[in-house]
């Protein structure tokens, strides 16, 4: 009976021990999915935000208290995004805005670049973008778990 | 159980070998944040002319200015205060590049006069029709730029801070009429044992 138990466990073992390996060498890559943030036309023609959540994680950890909408006075969409930290300790994080035209197609794809985002134990902070040209009527605030580089050898 | 013992410890160190001693070449995001070292990176330099790019577009006062025609612009090299060799010059064309595809202001680019000066001799002496010298429209603002950095390290914690800030001149009065500046805090700790 003893030696069933054994040949029962060694395949799990050897896998656990080879993941660790790879996990401990940085070989994971790891996870980019976060949430997403963004507004659609309602019926009445009136802007809708919704939130789509991909990596549960990170919804866990921030939470979207307010969204605000508006435009400056040469026509340019502004967004105001409230986020409030549910954690204690110090969560980073990284956001992008991408921008869409009235037909749904991207304003300057590529334009924005991944911004990291710290955000102390229980605070609430506003991010902002401002379209990069007034073609924009629409937009989408993706926030995702920061990236950091450890250095097992260098 | 001895044997299952060392057999699992060797695939360990085998995987660790193998993840870990390989030489990887891939291409990546180009947008990526991920801090490397301590230096002044790209994500700093995207984050810099993003984040003055936004608030140049979002500022009352310049929204005015260029509610009619988009105001002429020139952009001075930024001072580099900070003891690395920092491609200042990047940073200001991603800048530029970003205000001219707003259509919200217009630029001169003086790093190109001498191909200009060039050109325009050029086209004195061989076109039917030469643009004569002289006819550029004279720039009313001016953009300039500082980069600063503060070191700090104690143990095993380096700490870089990082300030940039910029700020928009009227040329006709010398009044500074917009100003901004982004900070960024990179801080590397280093392991209990090892490097």
């Amino acid at each position: 009976m003893k030696k069933r138990q054994h040949r029962a466990w060694r395949p799990w073992a050897v896998a656990a021990a080879v993941v660790l390996g790879m996990v401990a060498t940085g070989c994971v890559k790891p996870r980019t999915s976060g949430m997403t943030l963004g507004t659609a036309s309602g019926e009445d023609g009136s802007l809708q935000a919704h939130l789509d959540v991909d990596n549960p994680r990170v919804a866990r950890m921030l939470v979207v208290e307010d969204v605000h909408v508006g435009q400056t006075r040469n026509g340019l969409l502004r967004v105001r995004v409230r986020l409030a930290s549910r954690l204690s300790r110090t969560y980073t994080a990284q956001s992008r805005f991408t921008w869409f035209d009235e037909e749904g197609l991207e304003v300057e794809p590529d334009g924005d670049a991944w911004r990291s985002l710290v955000m102390q134990g229980k605070e609430t902070r506003t991010i902002e973008g401002v379209a990069p040209n007034a073609r924009a009527a629409s937009f989408r605030l993706q926030i995702r778990e920061g990236e950091r580089t450890r250095w097992i050898v260098r | 159980m001895k044997r299952m013992f060392t057999l699992t410890i060797v695939a360990g160190v085998l995987a660790m070998l193998a993840a870990g001693c390989a030489t990887t070449i891939e291409y990546g995001d180009a947008q990526s944040s991920r801090p490397i070292s301590t230096d002044f990176g790209s994500a700093d330099l995207q984050r810099i002319a993003g984040r003055m790019v936004d608030s140049m577009l979002a500022d009352p006062v310049l929204q005015d200015m260029s509610a009619e025609d988009p105001p002429l612009l020139i952009i001075d090299s930024v001072k580099n205060k900070t003891m690395q060799h920092i491609d200042t010059e990047s940073v200001t064309d991603s800048i530029r590049t970003k205000l001219i595809r707003s259509r919200q202001f217009s630029f001169q680019d003086r790093t190109t006069e001498a191909a200009l000066q060039e050109e325009l001799a050029y086209q004195q002496v061989a076109a039917g029709d030469p643009i004569a010298f002289g006819q550029q429209d004279a720039p009313r603002y001016m953009l300039t730029a500082n980069l600063s950095e503060i070191r700090q390290s104690a143990g095993r914690v380096r700490d870089v801070y990082y300030k940039f800030t910029m700020n928009l001149r009227d040329l006709r009065s010398g009044r500074l009429i917009w100003a901004d500046e982004e900070e960024i805090r990179k801080v590397q700790t280093r392991p209990v044992m090892g490097m």
